[in-house]
């Protein structure tokens, strides 16, 4: 009995996975095509990017500028009394570009957008608006998924190559209030310490978690099938899903970093 | 018209552990209306979408013209797609679009290079006859139910299409602005189009159905000309007819005498 249900349980996993892996591999051929064909698209990515990138660079501001100033005023503190004062530099990169800029701006945009697309496409699976789409020729992946997969994308890119700008030379400004350092200096020295390798890591890990948000949020909008108390259920797995995946990408994006 | 028209073979539909069609095998001749009838619950709705090809079965298959429906090359399914109009039972409206970018997203989809003005025109030679005035620019939220069953149905008709599917095409919608959607129904039969309709409404069946379908439980109990239909001696049928289209009725007449006038018409 035990068993029947263990395997049960991995033929159903086994099922969503592989139906969940068909979804991507259509949403990445139909990104393919969607400059190629006319498209109805343009004005869902256009207003995506509006939402997900425009419209969250209040707070990516904020979390940037206050997390460089932190970081800037705890090591000018703390390393100078190790003699390791010019160490604040590499840390700026390490935490800002390598690891927190691009974690930070993803788990920004689950919250605000993985949570919105979800519920969008599960309200129109309800309301039936995905069928009239389907009545007409319109393929929902190509004018619902990929102008939202295309529109994260993009706007995580972009929201974290702002995060660093922000958080690197922004924070510059808000920590001399508190530990003024010369402006000279502090650029020269993270000009010095930066890395092409750390800024393709970060565009990478931005460009891999923006693929996991947008699908597994348009996954689990499209997973609501007749009821709208699924919403709420689906909207929960997107988010957690997307957490994990990120954290997961993330991890193995740095080990790739330091292995090679 | 040429071809086979619209078949199903043994076409199953289950919905969690519920089979909501069992077994149907139906043909939908080119150019011929058929309604379809059926207590609440007895699968009318998903019968009409699985006919479209907005279903996919679970078991069985669709064929259009003898080609499966959902093994149709992407050329071949935008034809078809070109080809049909659907009206929803609940109007299915894009919600973030007016009611005008409701009715030209068709017309804008298949033909691209058709302009502004002809669509524009398209649309208002439709709601014109139906004596539809309202505001446009509104979105859907912002209508009522009629409004909205009245949009669905120019946005199925207005790209000419050669199948149409109704689910309840008149539902909510007022006596007098039903009649004039009912004389467009009517052209379009009169041209030769392809209607499949699910109804409660005597009159809509007795004045535009060439065939029947009746439904229980997700199956087709019986099927054939209007004519033969509503003289079956089956109890099973007779009981459903009289039930299901006196839910809608206000005719102090017998049910069966009025579908029986609409098949020696």
């Amino acid at each position: 009995m035990m068993v029947a249900r263990i395997g049960r349980w991995v033929i159903q996993r086994t099922k969503g996975f592989l139906y969940a892996c068909g979804f991507f591999f259509q949403v990445v051929r139909a990104s393919f095509r969607f400059a190629r064909h006319r498209q109805l698209g343009y004005r869902v990515l256009t207003l995506q990017v509006l939402f997900t990138g425009v419209e969250a660079v209040g707070v990516v501001s904020v979390l940037a500028l206050a997390l460089g100033a932190v970081i800037i005023i705890q090591g000018l503190s703390l390393l100078p009394q190790f003699g390791q004062g010019r160490l604040v530099y590499i840390i700026l990169i390490t935490v800002i570009t390598r690891e927190l800029g691009p974690i930070l701006t993803a788990f920004i945009i689950i919250a605000r957008s993985g949570t919105a697309i979800a519920t969008e496409l599960g309200n129109m699976v309800i309301s039936h608006e995905i069928e009239a789409y389907l009545s007409i020729g319109v393929d929902p992946i190509s004018y619902l998924v990929v102008p939202r997969f295309l529109g994260v994308t993009l706007s995580l890119l972009i929201l974290n190559i702002y995060f660093n700008l922000f958080g690197l030379a922004g924070s510059f400004f808000v920590s001399a209030l508190i530990r003024p350092v010369q402006f000279v200096d502090y650029f020269r020295e993270l000009l010095v310490n930066l890395q092409p390798a750390d800024i393709l890591s970060s565009l990478i890990k931005s460009l891999a978690f923006g693929v996991i948000i947008s699908t597994v949020a348009t996954y689990n909008g499209f997973r609501v099938s007749q009821s709208s108390t699924e919403i709420p259920q689906m909207v929960i797995k997107a988010v957690g899903q997307g957490f994990v995946l990120c954290v997961v990408a993330d991890a193995v994006i740095t080990l790739i970093y330091y292995l090679r | 018209m040429n071809g086979v028209g619209i078949e199903l073979d043994k076409v199953d539909v289950i919905h969690g552990e519920k089979l909501v069609l069992e077994q149907v095998t139906l043909t939908f001749p080119p150019g011929e209306t058929t309604v379809m009838l059926g207590p609440s619950g007895s699968g009318k709705s998903v019968l009409l979408k699985v006919a479209g090809g907005l279903i996919l079965p679970d078991r069985g298959r669709v064929y259009l013209d003898g080609k499966n429906l959902h093994a149709m090359s992407e050329r071949e399914n935008q034809s078809f797609r070109r080809s049909n109009g659907f009206v929803f039972q609940d109007a299915a409206l894009w919600a973030n679009s007016t009611l005008f970018q409701n009715m030209s997203l068709p017309l804008r989809f298949h033909y691209p290079a058709m302009s502004e003005e002809e669509i524009a025109n398209r649309i208002k030679r439709i709601l014109d006859r139906i004596g539809f005035k309202e505001n446009l620019s509104m979105r859907p939220a912002d209508s009522s139910g009629g409004e909205r069953k009245i949009v669905s149905f120019v946005r199925a008709l207005v790209a000419e299409p050669q199948y149409i599917f109704m689910d309840e095409p008149l539902g909510e919608i007022d006596h007098q602005i039903g009649e004039q959607m009912l004389e467009l129904i009517r052209e379009q039969k009169r041209a030769g189009k392809t209607i499949i309709i699910v109804t409660h409404d005597p009159m809509l069946t007795s004045q535009l159905a060439d065939s029947l379908v009746v439904l229980q439980n997700g199956r087709v109990i019986e099927h054939g000309p209007l004519s033969a239909v509503v003289r079956s001696t089956n109890p099973a049928v007779e009981a459903i007819l009289t039930r299901v289209l006196s839910e809608a009725s206000t005719f102090d007449g017998s049910i069966l005498d009025i579908l029986d006038s609409g098949a020696e018409m």
